[in-house]
């Protein structure tokens, strides 16, 4: 059925196929090829490649090895490095494949220089894997039953070529499935582990160019656990009002591991941790009370455990868990002071009561209210008069005498030890010594010396003094032992009046008082001079003192600056206590400017110019010249008229 | 003949999870291997290294390990099997009817003979475990619990054969211990299967509370 014509030409056309030069395969032969194909090379190491080409090929026509060029990525290879082996056979030598690309070519400059290729190879450079170091595992508790074994390495240097890592793990007499990291190379998560065995563990690394091992570790997983931290925590209090009973649940049982723990607390707002010894939770448990504790005090608990030998990992720390210490009754009696205003009254006083609410660590919960109880010490048949209050003051009107006035302070626990304030009829004991001050930073220290009798405590009174509103007093008590104390809260530039009480057994010791700065600063304004009266040659100065608010410190000493226009200054200092000063030998008839200046010990500040005209003449100067003159003129008169009498009479 | 120990796992002193043992059983018509234990000198331990002198500890801790979830794992089992195990088990899990290796030694037992009855305890037990739990995953494969307590005791069971192999090597050069194993479950009813497993479980329970307690003078610190 097929024409002879026809099979010729598809014998022709698959004849023509089989010979063509197009080395893509299939029917097609290339005229060479290379050896080795596809290597993969050590960095800085030798390489020698041979384009060896095919018999057949060899009729195409004057194709010999001698012809064969190399190529690297189109650039051509130096004929240095080029070897004829044999008439089909060249090799081409790399000494350092670091410089060494893909693809490498086999090339042949045919007839007419045409240059064709022959083969190519791709030629891939790199290093054999490193050692791998610093191998180390930990187990992880994941769950209450579930733990996983991480293990960490540092995989060596950069290879550049695809290197596996491998962690493999064993015990004596088994191998377990090696454990491939994904998408690291320097870490690997084991989960299935087996505690109470010796397992060994190690790093395999390999590549086409080689292959490394990690030191072996052995070890018991048991030895590397981080626990889960302490579960369930909760706290109980009631027991006492120190006490704060924690309790909570081991997720790991006493069969696979004993435990032991670290627990940590802190009062609520505070930062500051504080432990527990941890010899005292150096074994298994699922319960601590902790002693100690202040009562009616909010705590925050924590809790972390790990293997009782130490051997392994701490947890992390338990979410906090907090708690509060029940009350407890109060541990002291509140400070008492008194204020006694007898202005209206010598025989009648008003006593105003002052107390200061105890601190929490002192009150242990809340205070509920005050007992005051006023016992009259002059008259032993007056009542006892009792008191109920919810402030920390109360105002009594009594009859003036000696007083016994008693303070506790309730809580839903019970009473504090009584305050007692002895109110004498007058303070006639000795007084403090030597009051004096010296500032300290932001305190103000006020010291004395004590008097020779036994005192029990002292009270120091303080307050702003102000030009415009009363000097309201702050109190605080020191104990009979010390004698000095940094007041608190005092403000610069300020002045501060301070009294100091000594407080005896039977009696109490009148007040020494000292004005006081914490700081001083130059005054705010400098007085306003002016004349009280100007003479010829004299001017008398008045000025006020600085309010309080303005002076800032203490004035030391008032400085007078006047002048006239053309002449110098002239400088008087004058007495701070002073309000006048006369200045004398002026000119008369002049204008003078008058200043004046407030110094404390921090600076000065000068006041408005004043300017004033010594008068021309003196005081009783005018009356001294004009009545001699009228006398004169009237003498003369007299003495014409008569003369003229005289004459008319002769 | 029974083999040598390799490198790898060895058939009769690290018995798989059960199902190769079986098919020797099977081969040698299912009847006990016959044997002695056979005092060899001189070839040394595999893995030496790993052998340390932590091992007799560590062999007690295991044993620790299970007798404390013995119980619990016999209870979850009962519970998972549903009726009528969870109500008659005295009557249907009592082991008289099935084989279990004789545990005769006590704490005045020489400690040789104490480690040759332990491994072929819990050899028979971690073959016992594996046809436990592949019936299991069969009969009761949403049983979480139960499967994970099952695949944990048997872990623990494995790494005690190879604690006590390490032992029996390293103290006494015994490195080949005849064992004997119970009748496959294989081809057996949902019932009979169930019932095994708890006949099983239940002698376990026992003989490990007596074995915790021969072990520790063996085993405490010296």
């Amino acid at each position: 059925m097929f024409s002879r014509w026809n099979w010729v030409a598809c014998g022709f056309y698959l004849l023509l196929n089989i010979c063509s030069p197009d080395a893509s395969g299939g029917l097609v032969q290339s005229c060479g090829h290379i050896i080795p194909e596809s290597p993969v090379l050590a960095l800085g190491s030798n390489f020698t490649a041979l384009c060896i080409l095919n018999e057949s090929c060899l009729d195409f026509g004057n194709i010999y090895a001698s012809q064969i060029i190399w190529k690297i990525k189109n650039r051509l290879v130096p004929k240095e490095q080029y070897r004829e082996i044999n008439r089909t056979v060249s090799s081409v030598t790399f000494n350092d494949t670091s410089s060494l690309a893909t693809p490498l070519t086999c090339n042949i400059l045919a007839d007419g220089q045409i240059e064709q290729n022959i083969y190519g190879i791709t030629v891939t450079v790199g290093l054999a894997p490193e050692k791998p170091k610093n191998l180390s595992c930990i187990v992880h508790q994941v769950s209450r039953f579930t733990y996983v074994m991480t293990c960490t390495w540092n995989p060596g240097r950069h290879t550049f070529l695809d290197t596996q890592f491998r962690l493999r793990y064993s015990w004596p007499e088994e191998i377990f499935p090696d454990c491939i990291p994904k998408d690291v190379n320097n870490s690997c998560t084991i989960t299935d582990i087996q505690f109470f065995v010796n397992t060994e563990i190690w790093v395999e690394a390999t590549n086409a160019l080689g292959k490394a091992e990690s030191d072996h570790l052995v070890v018991d997983p048991i030895d590397i656990v981080k626990p889960l931290s302490p579960q369930n925590v909760s706290l109980t209090s009631g027991i006492l009002p120190t006490v704060l009973q924690l309790c909570w649940e081991n997720w790991i049982s006493d069969a696979v591991m004993m435990l032991k723990f670290n627990i940590r607390y802190r009062i609520v707002g505070d930062t500051n941790w504080l432990e527990v010894p941890s010899e005292d939770t150096a074994s298994t448990r699922t319960s601590f009370s902790v002693q100690g504790l202040r009562p009616y005090t909010e705590y925050a608990f924590s809790i972390r455990c790990m293997k009782e030998d130490g051997v392994g990992y701490w947890s992390d720390w338990s979410e906090e868990k907090t708690g509060m210490t029940i009350e407890d009754q109060p541990s002291k009696g509140p400070p008492i002071w008194r204020i006694i205003d007898s202005s209206h009254s010598p025989a009648f006083w008003t006593v105003h009561l002052l107390w200061k609410a105890l601190k929490p660590f002192e009150a242990n919960g809340v205070i509920l209210q005050y007992e005051v109880t006023v016992r009259d010490k002059s008259s032993l048949s007056s009542p006892v008069k009792k008191y109920n209050v919810t402030s920390t003051n109360h105002t009594l009107e009594l009859r003036e005498g000696t007083y016994e006035v008693t303070l506790v302070a309730r809580n839903s626990v019970g009473a504090s030890p009584p305050s007692v304030l002895l109110i004498p009829a007058s303070n006639s004991k000795a007084p403090v010594k030597n009051l004096r001050t010296l500032p300290k930073h932001d305190k103000l220290w006020v010291g004395w010396t004590a008097p020779n009798s036994y005192v029990l405590k002292y009270v120091i009174e303080w307050c702003l003094v102000s030009s415009s509103s009363d000097c309201i007093i702050e109190w605080q008590i020191a104990l009979g032992d010390v004698q000095g104390i940094d007041l608190k809260g005092i403000k610069p530039f300020k002045c501060y009046l301070i009294t100091v009480y000594p407080l005896y057994a039977d009696g109490q010791g009148s007040g020494q008082s000292v004005k006081a700065y914490l700081k001083q600063d130059r005054p705010s304004k400098g007085p306003t001079v002016q004349t009280k009266k100007v003479g010829k040659a004299e001017a008398v100065l008045t000025w006020n003192h600085l309010t309080v608010e303005e002076q800032n410190g203490f004035i030391r000493n008032y400085t007078i600056l006047y002048k006239t226009i053309d002449g110098n200054e002239t400088v008087v200092t004058v007495d701070p206590s002073k309000t006048e000063y006369t200045l004398s030998s002026l000119t008369s008839d002049t204008l003078y400017t008058v200043r004046m200046m407030a110094s404390t010990d921090n600076g000065s500040r000068t006041g408005p110019d004043f300017t004033f005209t010594t008068q021309k003449f003196g005081k009783g100067e005018i009356e001294a010249i004009v009545v001699p003159v009228c006398l004169a003129f009237l003498l003369i008169v007299l003495l014409g008229v008569l003369f003229c009498f005289n004459k008319r009479d002769l | 003949p029974h083999p040598r120990p390799g490198p790898r796992r060895d058939s009769s002193l690290s018995p798989h999870t059960g199902v190769m043992p079986f098919v020797a059983l099977l081969l040698l018509q299912r009847r006990p291997v016959a044997g002695r234990a056979l005092l060899v000198t001189g070839s040394g331990c595999p893995s030496h290294g790993l052998c340390r002198s932590n091992v007799q500890e560590q062999t007690r801790r295991q044993v620790a390990v299970l007798n404390a979830t013995a119980q619990e794992l016999f209870s979850l089992y009962l519970k998972c099997q549903g009726e009528p195990f969870s109500s008659e088990s005295d009557k249907l899990c009592n082991p008289a009817g099935i084989f279990f290796p004789a545990f005769r030694v006590n704490r005045t037992s020489e400690r040789k003979e104490v480690m040759v009855a332990m491994y072929k305890l819990f050899a028979f037990l971690n073959a016992s475990l594996g046809n436990i739990t592949r019936d299991q995953e069969e009969l009761n494969p949403m049983a979480k619990e139960l499967l994970e307590r099952l695949h944990n005791t048997t872990k623990t069971t494995r790494g005690l054969i190879s604690n006590l192999t390490c032992l029996l090597c390293k103290n006494y050069n015994i490195f080949q211990v005849d064992v004997r194993y119970g009748d496959s479950s294989k081809g057996k009813s949902a019932f009979k299967k169930k019932q095994q497993g708890c006949q099983v479980l239940r002698k376990y329970v026992q003989v490990i509370g007596q074995a915790a307690r021969v072990l520790l003078p063996h085993l405490s610190p010296s």
